[in-house]
């Protein structure tokens, strides 16, 4: 098992890093150790600086000393050309980290009188290497070779030795050629090289220069067959690699306020997931920016730094315009966590856009991106080209966790439920914004249209700008659906007078009762006087008939008396 | 009037060009060849050339050349000054104008024409 997983890791081909930005990733380490790499392409494409920086990086993140064999421009010339991009050749020529050797061929001061080989060539390489000992080695450009020597035959035979004996040093080198018509190379060189073979091109469309590479042949390798677009930045080669970004970043499950409360509560309570995309989509007028503005606000709230990428309003309008809804954007632009990055679509190419977005973000951190609005990017690229910029702007920043929110300008006439650049599909939640018109006013809408992953309000609710800031407002439905703005207050009102009669009709129930109540109450007294009055005359009564009885008998003893009567104990007798 | 004389003469643009003294450098001067062979010591290509070189100097330019040969594994830091990439390669470093031809020098033709011998 030991011996298979060694015998794995010696079949896996070596790759020597180029350190350029991006390269790297599509190819996935960097080019093959130890062989000889071709890269083409026509003039002004990037290809000798592409080979200088992969020695300038290589010299200064990998301590690999290299060596420039340049048959076309000086040595004083190539300092000069690099040290814009910051890069001191004259210093690492100086630490023994780089050698520059300008090999001049000028077919004037050359006579060709018989057989030869290109033996010096190689002698003048191989003296270069082993000099400061390089790993790597770039020469620049071979076609120079074809220019200024009549016998091709020998040269292409040459070449073939050439990269051979590159090979068998073990160096890792680049071999610059121009691009043909037919063939990659003009010469067909192409055919010499078997490992790696890049193509730099430059094309214009719509005014607007992209430059590109591409992988024709990475041997050994697994390697994108894609064109990625590069630029040549300030401080060097960028290739974005973002279209090889993989759906495979981790999610949060944690919870983003939006900034507007009613709005958390319509996406289940808890406003958005955090490092998920949001599109807020609506035509003119609805409040996008300000909707997004909340966005930004909150999470400087949070004491996250938010980036407002705005391609129409300048920074300070925005601020005030901002002010005027009570979101105060000021301060926390002063405290650093917002930033705001406003310039026009047309500034730049697409594809600088996305590095110069790249290089704000990483240099920002921030934990949220606002780009308001995409719609205008139409103006700076063709529509395949802007959702494939979007599709890589969200990947690269959901990639690292950042929340994003898009708004977009729905124009009139299309769809509301489309965007102009048709990345819809690429968000996570879409809030609409659309207005109503009825009774001779406009009414401010929102509605969730999509939010994945929440358990959401399928509500359309109106919304006020207030000095407060974005109000949601409770629902009044009409026969015609949603009731807004004026007919809402009407609305409103009748149900506040609605309430107060169902009041007072409560209330007037209650009187009633209470009234009758004290009618019972009244005649059950009544009842109990009569009652009395009718006891007492009973009462007396009996009393009366009592008092008369005793009476009879008192009279009835003493007539017993004269008599001597036997039965005086006995008075019944006499009533009978 | 000696030609050492003559020699220390500047020739300015002021002076009008003696023309004797002109003559006298063409005949004299120019015609020492400094000449430098640059050979792969390993290749028959190479010891063609030199062969070559050698039979045409002492044919064409007895007692007024030199010649130095100069391998390139020997001295490799030289092949940058003179701009050699190839071998065989001769450089014609006197008289003016420099010269670099290469090959085994087989086109005895045009290394005659090329060395103005």
């Amino acid at each position: 098992m030991v011996q298979s997983f060694s015998r794995d890791l010696k079949r896996q081909l070596t790759k020597c890093p180029t350190g350029i930005r991006g390269l790297d990733e599509i190819t996935y380490g960097g080019l093959p150790q130890g062989r000889p790499t071709l890269v083409c392409g026509r003039a002004g494409c990037g290809k000798t600086l592409m080979g200088m920086e992969f020695l300038v990086r290589g010299a200064l993140d990998n301590s690999e000393p290299g060596v420039f064999i340049s048959l076309e421009e000086s040595t004083d010339e190539l300092a000069q050309n690099v040290s814009s991009l910051g890069w001191d050749l004259d210093a690492l020529v100086a630490k023994k980290l780089l050698v520059l050797d300008y090999i001049h061929i000028e077919r004037t001061q050359i006579e060709e009188t018989g057989d030869y080989d290109l033996e010096a060539l190689f002698v003048r390489i191989g003296y270069a290497i082993d000099r400061i000992q390089a790993k790597r080695v770039v020469i620049d450009t071979l076609e120079t070779l074809f220019g200024n020597l009549l016998d091709t035959a020998l040269v292409r035979s040459e070449l073939r030795r050439l990269f051979l004996w590159l090979k068998s040093k073990g160096v890792t080198a680049i071999i610059t050629a121009e691009s043909g018509d037919q063939s990659l190379t003009r010469h067909g060189i192409e055919e010499f090289v078997s490992d790696c073979v890049l193509v730099l091109d430059q094309r214009i469309q719509q005014d607007l220069s992209t430059r590109r590479l591409h992988i024709v042949k990475y041997r050994g390798s697994q390697h994108s067959s894609n064109e990625y677009p590069f630029l040549i930045e300030s401080d060097g080669i960028v290739v974005l690699p973002l279209t090889s970004v993989e759906l495979n970043y981790t999610v949060s499950s944690e919870r983003i306020s939006t900034g507007v409360e009613r709005l958390d509560g319509m996406l289940g309570g808890k406003g958005i997931y955090r490092g998920s995309s949001a599109l807020i989509s609506g035509t003119s007028g609805t409040g996008k920016s300000s909707l997004s503005a909340h966005f930004a606000a909150a999470s400087c709230s949070r004491g996250e730094r938010c980036l407002y990428v705005a391609f129409e309003e300048s920074a300070n309008q925005i601020v005030r315009n901002m002010r005027s809804i009570g979101l105060d954007l000021e301060t926390p632009q002063q405290a650093g966590l917002l930033k705001f990055h406003a310039l026009r679509p047309t500034f730049y190419g697409l594809e600088m856009h996305l590095v110069k977005i790249c290089q704000l973000v990483q240099d920002f951190e921030p934990k949220m991106v606002i780009f308001d609005p995409i719609s205008s990017l139409t103006s700076a690229g063709l529509f395949h080209h802007i959702q494939s910029f979007l599709m890589r702007l969200v990947d690269f920043l959901k990639a690292q966790g950042i929340s994003i929110v898009l708004t977009n300008l729905t124009t009139d006439g299309t769809p509301l439920e489309s965007t102009d650049v048709g990345i819809s599909s690429l968000m996570d939640n879409w809030l609409l914004l659309r207005d109503q018109e009825t009774n001779g006013e406009r009414n401010r809408l929102l509605f969730v249209l999509k939010s994945r992953g929440t358990h959401h309000s399928n509500q359309v609710r109106e919304f006020r700008m207030t000095s407060q800031g974005i109000e949601m407002l409770d629902v009044y439905l009409g026969p015609d659906g949603i009731v807004t703005g004026t007919a809402r207050l009407v609305k409103e009102a009748q149900a506040a007078a609605d309430a107060v009669a169902r009041q007072q009709e409560i209330e007037r129930k209650q009187h009633e009762i209470e009234r009758k109540r004290l009618i019972v109450e009244a005649q059950i007294q009544a009842l109990r006087v009569e009652f009395e009055a009718e006891k007492a005359d009973i009462d007396r009564l009996v009393e009366q008939a009592q008092q008369h009885e005793s009476q009879l008998l008192q009279e009835q003893r003493s007539r017993a008396k004269y008599r001597y009567a036997e039965d005086t104990l006995n008075p019944t007798n006499y009533t009978s | 009037m000696s030609i050492f004389d003559r020699k220390s003469q500047p020739l300015s643009a002021h002076q009008s060009p003696n023309q004797e003294a002109l003559n006298y450098l063409a005949e004299h001067e120019l015609e020492t060849y400094v000449l430098r062979l640059y050979v792969a010591s390993n290749s028959l290509r190479s010891l063609r050339a030199i062969q070559r070189i050698q039979k045409l100097c002492e044919e064409r330019l007895p007692g007024r050349y030199e010649l130095e040969i100069v391998d390139i594994y020997q001295d490799p830091e030289r092949l940058e000054q003179d701009q050699v990439f190839a071998v065989p390669t001769l450089i014609k470093q006197l008289p003016p104008p420099l010269q670099r031809l290469i090959g085994d020098m087989t086109d005895m033709d045009k290394l005659i024409t090329c060395l103005d011998l």
